[in-house]
């Protein structure tokens, strides 16, 4: 995992929960990593034992955890020096869910360890579509979850977003349905 | 030599999906087209209208000339529309039917702000054109750049924290190993790990005599307060600081009192890691406390229970002391006068006015009358004793012999201090004295007249015994 993603990890727990909390999650996690760098590589269990040590540290169920995590990872990106390649992708959460396969391709080229999912959007109606989800990587379902509703507030539209298929449940891959209201 | 294409023919959508960005041009360098791309973003650009209005040759620099453009697909060009600040780099084909040419273009974006600012998206870019891909790295590196700036700064500064927590502990460890004090580091369970050398000289005990132990354990004893024992206990059971003086025992059996300051330590993360003690020798301290308190009780019953009147001024002439037998003296409570008034308020204005004339001829410069007329002699190291009228609270008259000395504390002058002795049975008594003289006077007068009369008689008997021819009646009263 990149440190894209611990560095917004800490991010959340150092601007919503403090920094203590944060030096006793990393405690906990046994990590001493001072600073994540952005395009650097980082071992996948250093991520979850993030997250396990900042449910246990802050009592918050771990689903609702990692949906915190998205959800915060991708407004503050969106907000940060990437909201413009954010933009640019498209001015409704439609358009991005539509380039997302295309961003995460480009991902992968500049992250050659990321070791990517891949995304594929299919619009079933208005204002709705299922996200395919396909990755090797287990347990990371809810931040998906969590970073999809992030980007929905991005656009101003806010979003459901409902398991339809689990690989956890034994489904090839995680489908999850995704609707919005008619913009304002 | 390139071979050449064995490609199909391809579609006339090819060109404007492939490169959104290009432009053709006449050979008389009027606008031709422009791709999708650029017609969204520069809309003010007309087919037909020269060249040069438009567009400007960043490199290969020249002026719009058809040699310019027939360098072949090998050379790089680079234009710029000065009216967007936009470069475009590619290629340039030369083409015939008709002859014109046209530039195979990619925006050249440095700086991410600009997608928006020029208006478009990552539609507007082919697939293939890595522009959008550049920038997010360019973007990635330098938030990682900041990134390692941002560790090198922490790294630099936790360095410098560690270089001036070293010198710190530099410092302390000079001043535990060689202070008088005892110091004493114990590790959270409360045992020794270290002693300086001012706890083997309070002690008798050496580290290597006590490392692993509990200092309570052998330092104190059946003297020392329990209370104070529970006391410590508690407190280093809930890792809190605690003050205390106790009583210990050295190595060799000697009583000793310490003032004890225990510390928690913790480390970075809050664990309770050690317990620092302090301890002070306060035994002479003790002892001398202990004879000044016995001096003070010894000083107080001696003011309560003294017969003569003391009162005590400070150098203000404001009464501090008014001791029991002053009260009786007076007939003021001591609660009326201390911190209120001066002795003056118990003196006889007139006797007050002439001592101050006569101190004032005596001394050589004169004294005011007031509280400066009881101690102008005091104040020059000599005891004034002397007469006195204290007029009571109620208004009666005594006189008393008082006494008047400076209170000194290192040479300089604190207060003064009057002792103060009723006359009033001594005056009577002297009275009495000089009555009964007067009457033994009197009694001796009329005696010695008698005997002179006596003396008289006798002459005259014997005068007459003289006379008839008899021998004197009293032959002692012929001398």
């Amino acid at each position: 995992m990149y440190g894209l993603v611990n560095r917004a990890i800490r991010d959340l727990i150092t601007t919503r929960f403090g920094d203590d909390a944060w030096h006793h999650i990393k405690q906990r996690a046994g990590i001493e990593v001072e600073i994540f760098i952005l395009n650097e590589s980082y071992p996948d269990e250093m991520t979850y034992d993030l997250v396990s040590a900042s449910v246990e540290e802050l009592g918050i169920p771990r689903t609702e955890m990692l949906r915190m995590f998205g959800e915060f990872w991708a407004l503050d990106t969106a907000s940060g020096p990437y909201g413009a390649l954010i933009t640019a992708c498209g001015t409704t959460l439609e358009s991005f869910l539509i380039h997302l396969p295309n961003l995460h391709t480009r991902a992968s080229m500049m992250f050659p360890n990321l070791d990517a999912p891949r995304f594929e959007f299919e619009p079933t109606g208005k204002n709705q579509g299922k996200l395919h989800y396909i990755t090797p990587r287990h347990g990371l379902t809810d931040f998906i979850i969590g970073i999809v509703t992030g980007v929905a507030k991005f656009y101003g539209s806010p979003c459901e977003v409902q398991p339809l298929e689990l690989k956890s449940d034994g489904a090839d891959h995680d489908v999850l349905e995704i609707s919005w209201p008619d913009a304002a | 030599m390139k071979e050449p294409s064995t490609l199909p023919l391809l579609p006339g959508t090819f060109l404007p999906e492939v490169f959104p960005f290009y432009f053709h041009w006449n050979a008389d360098m009027t606008l031709r087209a422009l791709g999708p791309s650029l017609t969204k973003i520069f809309p003010d650009a007309q087919l037909g209208q020269p060249m040069a209005e438009l567009f400007r040759l960043v490199s290969p620099a020249g002026s719009w000339e058809i040699s310019r453009f027939q360098g072949g697909p090998s050379v790089v060009y680079l234009f710029e529309i000065p009216a967007l600040g936009l470069k475009l780099r590619g290629q340039i084909l030369e083409l015939h039917e008709p002859a014109s040419f046209l530039m195979l273009a990619s925006p050249w974006i440095s700086n991410i702000e600009d997608i928006a600012r020029l208006g478009l998206s990552i539609d507007d870019f082919a697939p293939h054109d890595q522009t959008m891909d550049l920038l997010q790295m360019v973007l990635s590196y330098r938030i990682s750049i900041d990134d390692l700036k941002k560790l090198a700064d922490s790294l630099t500064e936790q360095r410098a924290r560690m270089h001036a927590q070293q010198a710190e502990a530099r410092k302390l460890a000079l001043v535990a190993a060689r202070t008088d004090n005892a110091v004493v580091v114990t590790d959270a369970e409360g045992r020794i790990e270290w002693v300086n050398d001012g706890f083997t000289r309070i002690t008798g005990w050496k580290l290597d005599e006590v490392i692993k132990k509990r200092p309570g354990s052998f330092l104190q004893g059946p003297d020392t307060d329990p209370e104070t024992i529970a006391l410590i206990h508690n407190k280093l059971i809930h890792a809190e600081p605690v003050t205390a003086q106790i009583l210990n025992y050295s190595k060799n059996g000697r009583k000793y009192w310490v003032d004890l300051e225990i510390q928690p330590i913790h480390d970075e993360d809050g664990r309770l890691i050690n317990f620092m003690a302090i301890e002070s020798d306060i035994t002479s301290q003790r002892e001398s406390e202990r004879q000044l308190r016995e001096t003070a009780a010894l000083q107080h019953a001696m003011l309560q229970s003294a017969g003569y009147a003391i009162i005590a001024a400070d150098t203000t002439g404001i009464i501090r002391l008014f001791n029991p037998a002053a009260e009786r003296l007076l007939g003021y409570t001591a609660s009326e006068l201390i911190g209120l008034v001066t002795p003056g308020v118990f003196h006889d204005p007139d006797e007050v006015a002439e001592y101050s004339r006569q101190l004032s001829h005596e001394l050589g410069f004169p004294v005011e009358p007031g509280f400066e007329t009881f101690v102008a002699k005091a104040r020059r190291g000599r005891i004034d004793q002397r007469e006195w009228t204290y007029i009571r609270k109620d208004g009666v008259r005594i006189p008393v012999l008082l006494s008047v000395t400076a209170l000194t504390d290192d040479q300089q002058i604190t207060g003064f201090l009057g002792l103060a002795t009723n006359l009033t049975e001594m005056k009577k008594a002297e009275e009495r004295v000089r009555n009964t003289l007067s009457e033994l006077e009197r009694l001796n007068r009329v005696m010695m007249n008698r005997e002179e009369r006596v003396l008289e008689l006798k002459q005259e008997i014997n005068e007459l015994c003289q006379i008839h021819g008899l021998a004197p009646k009293y032959p002692s009263a012929l001398d």
